[in-house]
């Protein structure tokens, strides 16, 4: 559920949140078919009855500013209960699995950027050859950058980050050059901008991005995993690393695709200020939530995006405690 | 599967807290005495727990019926609504 309304007030009643405009009554659901809260607005109350019926039923409420920034969460103090899988992860960092990690994800998320490029290639193959031709080039380019992934020898991740970076750097020009000719004509886009974006396609990347940062958190924290303990990213204080890294495998299927594809459809993003306008915030929030909600085969069955995340989730768990395999999720064209 | 709630109860507190409850189990008013909507078996038997629990032994009627796909095709609703009155 996404609160975005000026002065909304958040509070319980009997068994179900509902949310008030002054006396108005703008929704009440039961508190059993509610996944997460998001307070997406300023100005919005929430009741401590409604947080504590929130947390008692595994419900987490974020709190995301104007531009989709993430500045504070709400979630059981008892939810850090497995210690193994925090000390294993912690320790991870240290050798082998801490890269074979790091690598997954870079891997994960290049093979992803490369399937998008192949889905918008789809629909354009009879009506502009030329860029079906050049989408179709630019991916193998892309995927002789991957294939360099497998070169690297070190023994933990420290050794290799900076060709790690360096390997995706070079994928994603490839890919964001290819997403300005896929959006060409349709909204102004010089390249990505990744804070204090002022242009519109960015800021809407950044803002679903927001959102998937959410998801992401809410499935490593219920897997039992520390959200600050990454392994690609560096550890840097208030910056949840293994949530950037974790998300590295989904924000080309998740966000990317569904924002290029509002965009083709004509979608007109309307920003104010610099920023986006509300209904605009709402309509992005609305199509990622949405996508997340949609099925991708994932381990020979069709699963809804957010299912293969929470899945995922708790693979990297068993795989830092040593008892599986991790390998990313790779999403189909 | 979809759930038509039914009640004829006396006591209006009682009643009230019947209602909120089907509320909380996300069910639709469809009428004064009247809630519908999408439960699956454990919900409806939870709910059917806590109804029977609510009304204990005061006076007063719940129905509650499971209505499959096939019955609920059928289903029709007749209606009508008077015109606004003019002065």
């Amino acid at each position: 559920m996404i609160v975005d309304q000026y002065g909304a007030f958040v509070g319980k009643r009997s068994e179900r949140l509902v949310v008030r405009q002054g006396k108005e009554v703008l929704v009440e659901v039961p508190f059993v078919s509610v996944e997460q809260v998001t307070i997406a607005s300023g100005g919005v109350s929430v009741s401590s009855d409604a947080i504590r019926e929130c947390v008692e039923q595994g419900i987490q409420i974020n709190f995301l500013s104007g531009s989709g920034k993430p500045y504070a969460k709400i979630t059981s103090p008892h939810l850090s209960g497995m210690v193994i899988t925090r000390r294993e992860q912690l320790l991870a960092y240290y050798d082998e699995r801490g890269l074979q990690l790091a690598r997954s994800f870079v891997e994960g998320k290049i093979r992803n950027q490369i399937n998008v490029l192949k889905y918008f290639a789809k629909h354009r193959r009879s009506i502009d050859a030329a860029l079906h031709r050049r989408l179709y080039e630019a991916a193998e380019r892309m995927d002789a950058v991957r294939a360099e992934l497998h070169d690297l020898e070190a023994s933990n991740v420290e050794a290799i980050r900076g060709q790690m970076m360096s390997i995706e750097g070079r994928a994603a020009d490839e890919y964001w050059q290819m997403v300005g000719e896929v959006i060409l004509g349709k909204v102004e886009f010089v390249g990505r901008e990744r804070r204090g974006a002022t242009d519109p396609f960015n800021s809407m990347l950044n803002y679903g991005y927001g959102i998937l940062y959410q998801q992401a958190s809410g499935a490593l924290l219920l897997a039992g995993l520390e959200p600050y303990g990454g392994f690609l990213h560096a550890d840097r204080s208030g910056k949840p690393s293994l949530v950037l890294d974790f998300v590295e495998e989904f924000r080309a299927q998740v966000v990317d695709r569904t924002i290029i594809a509002m965009i083709s459809r004509g979608f007109e993003p309307q920003m104010e200020e610099g920023r986006l306008t509300q209904p605009t915030r709402r309509e992005v929030a609305d199509r990622v939530l949405e996508r997340l909600e949609s099925t991708e085969r994932y381990e020979g069955e069709k699963h809804k995006v957010k299912t293969i995340m929470q899945r995922q989730a708790r693979h990297l768990a068993t795989f830092v405690r040593r008892e599986g395999n991790y390998r990313p999720f790779v999403a189909t064209w | 599967m979809q759930t038509l709630v039914i009640y004829d109860i006396v006591d209006d507190r009682l009643r009230t807290k019947i209602s909120e409850t089907c509320k909380d189990y996300g069910l639709q008013r469809i009428q004064y005495s009247a809630f519908f909507g999408y439960l699956n078996r454990n919900r409806r038997e939870e709910l059917q727990q806590r109804l029977k629990r609510l009304l204990g032994r005061k006076e007063g009627n719940i129905q509650i019926y499971p209505l499959c796909d096939k019955d609920m095709a059928l289903r029709v609703e007749i209606q009508y609504k008077p015109p606004p009155v003019r002065e």
